[in-house]
């Protein structure tokens, strides 16, 4: 019988007790939210890229502008067209 | 951005990458706004507090940057540091402000009695108060009691201030200064020399009849009523004597003398208009009178003076223009011949005959003019007819 990992592992919910999950926050496509974020990548006009504690987060979109307001957190504001997740381990094993 | 911000344009140079720019500004947490990249270049808001953090952050890592716009306050100040009329503009209404929130600008005096107004405009200026005096000066508890002893009148004052008002309450005391006085006994006492012709009585007991010749002084009609009542007990006589006081009332006529004399210098100094005018104009604000002219006229000027309200829109306007009128005097030195004298002499006799026996009547008159070197000597002797006693209250003895 081949065994399965549970949906959400002791250290997830740690993380999402904590609050060290990110959030994401997406306002129709005129602005998005992100919480936890650890660092700009990149942010020109088609398309912003944070990195949040287990993901990078790419935004694709026309006219994006990035603000940093708070402390690890930034708004992305523009027409957004695609959110897009990849996982840090997955890019890392890349 | 209390501070207000700063647009960026920052542009990579030689590294043609921002990636440590990213993570510099996310490690330094900069709150940066509608950061973009486009071209190799990069635009961003950041708030005033900051900029020095991010231009130490470009020296470092090597990008160029420069300013294309400023915003808030410190445009404001750009602004106002090119135009110092406006700051010192604002400094002035400031101290305006201060100033006249300070001072005396307005009397209002809850009175309708004009002369009561008056009265108490008068004892405010003898008291130091008028326009523009410091109010923080004012002693209030002071000025209510010089008002409540020197004008006549009034029972109470109450001032109160409200902003740059100063608001007078008084209550006006006419019934009850006549209950106050009619509780006093009186007598009516004789002010001329003569003989009582007719007598009318109202309240008191006459002490002297028709006929009878009175001095100055004499109590005719007394205030003081003494009633006897006798008594035949065991046959002797006992008298009980009562007093009761009352108010004296009623009207004493006779016939009496008076002496006049009016005299006249045949040299004195008399007042007359050089005929000189001019017309000075202030702009009232309140109970201000701001001057609108530069040069005090010099010399003794009569004044005349009109307030012409402005008006907007029907509705009368707490300033306006006061229009003085200023005619000049002089004075010179009259000399007159002595006929001259003696009809001024005469003149005077005239209108004091008008103004103060216009309620007798004049049974005869005798006059005896005298010539010295000094001037004339008119010498009255009028024989009238009138009343001739008046109300002198007295105390009760314990």
């Amino acid at each position: 019988m081949k065994k399965t990992r549970p949906d959400l592992s002791f250290f997830g919910k740690v993380r999402e007790l904590s609050y060290l999950s990110s959030y994401i926050n997406i306002i129709d496509n005129n602005a998005a939210v992100i919480e936890n974020c650890k660092q700009i990548i990149e942010c020109n006009e088609v398309m912003a890229k944070v990195l949040t504690g287990s993901f990078e987060v790419e935004i694709w979109g026309s006219g994006l502008a990035l603000s940093n307001y708070c402390t690890e957190s930034v708004e992305i504001r523009g027409k957004i067209e695609s959110v897009k997740l990849v996982s840090r381990k997955v890019r890392e094993r890349e | 951005m209390i501070f207000g911000y700063k647009d960026y344009i920052i542009s990579s140079g030689s590294s043609g990458s921002f990636t440590k720019f990213y993570r510099a500004v996310t490690a330094e947490k900069l709150p940066v706004r509608n950061m973009r990249e486009k071209d190799n270049i990069i635009t961003l808001r950041l708030s005033a507090e900051y900029c020095g953090q991010l231009k130490e952050l470009c020296g470092r890592l090597g990008l160029e940057y420069e300013i294309k716009k400023t915003g808030g306050p410190f445009k404001i100040f750009g602004f106002f540091r090119r135009r110092p009329g406006f700051i010192a503009g604002g400094v002035i209404a400031l101290a305006a402000c201060i100033y006249f929130s300070n001072i005396v600008v307005r009397f209002d005096i809850l009175c309708d009695n004009k002369e009561i107004y008056e009265n108490v405009m008068n004892v405010l200026k003898a008291e130091g108060i008028e326009t523009g005096t410091y109010i923080p000066n004012i002693n209030l508890v002071v000025t209510e009691r010089a008002l409540k002893q020197q004008v006549e009148g009034i029972s109470w004052a109450g001032i109160t201030r409200k902003g740059n008002s100063l608001i007078v309450d008084v209550i006006e005391t006419e019934g009850d200064a006549e209950r106050e006085q009619n509780r006093y006994p009186s007598n009516l006492v004789a002010c001329e020399d003569g003989i009582i012709e007719k007598v009318e009585v109202q309240d008191g007991q006459l002490k002297l009849g028709v006929g009878c010749g009175v001095t100055k002084g004499d109590i005719v009609v007394s205030g003081e009523i003494i009633t006897e009542k006798s008594q035949w007990i065991d046959g002797k006589e006992n008298v009980e004597t009562k007093t009761s006081y009352a108010r004296a009332k009623g009207k004493i006529y006779g016939t009496f003398e008076r002496t006049m004399v009016f005299d006249q210098p045949l040299s004195e100094r008399t007042e007359f208009d050089t005929g000189e005018k001019e017309d000075k104009r202030f702009f009232s604000f309140y109970s201000a009178d701001i001057p609108l002219f530069l040069t005090k006229p010099e010399g003794s000027w009569k004044s005349t003076q009109s307030y012409t309200p402005i008006s907007l829109f029907g509705i009368e306007m707490p300033f306006g223009i006061t229009n003085c009128e200023l005619t000049e005097y002089d004075f010179k030195t009259s000399t007159y011949s002595q006929q001259e004298a003696l009809d001024i002499a005469h003149d005077k006799a005239y209108i004091y005959e008008k103004n103060f026996l216009s309620g007798y009547e004049i049974k005869d008159r005798q006059a005896k003019d005298e010539i010295t070197d000094e001037g004339v000597k008119t010498t009255v002797t009028y024989t009238l007819y009138g009343e001739m006693c008046r109300e002198v209250e007295f105390f009760i003895k314990k």
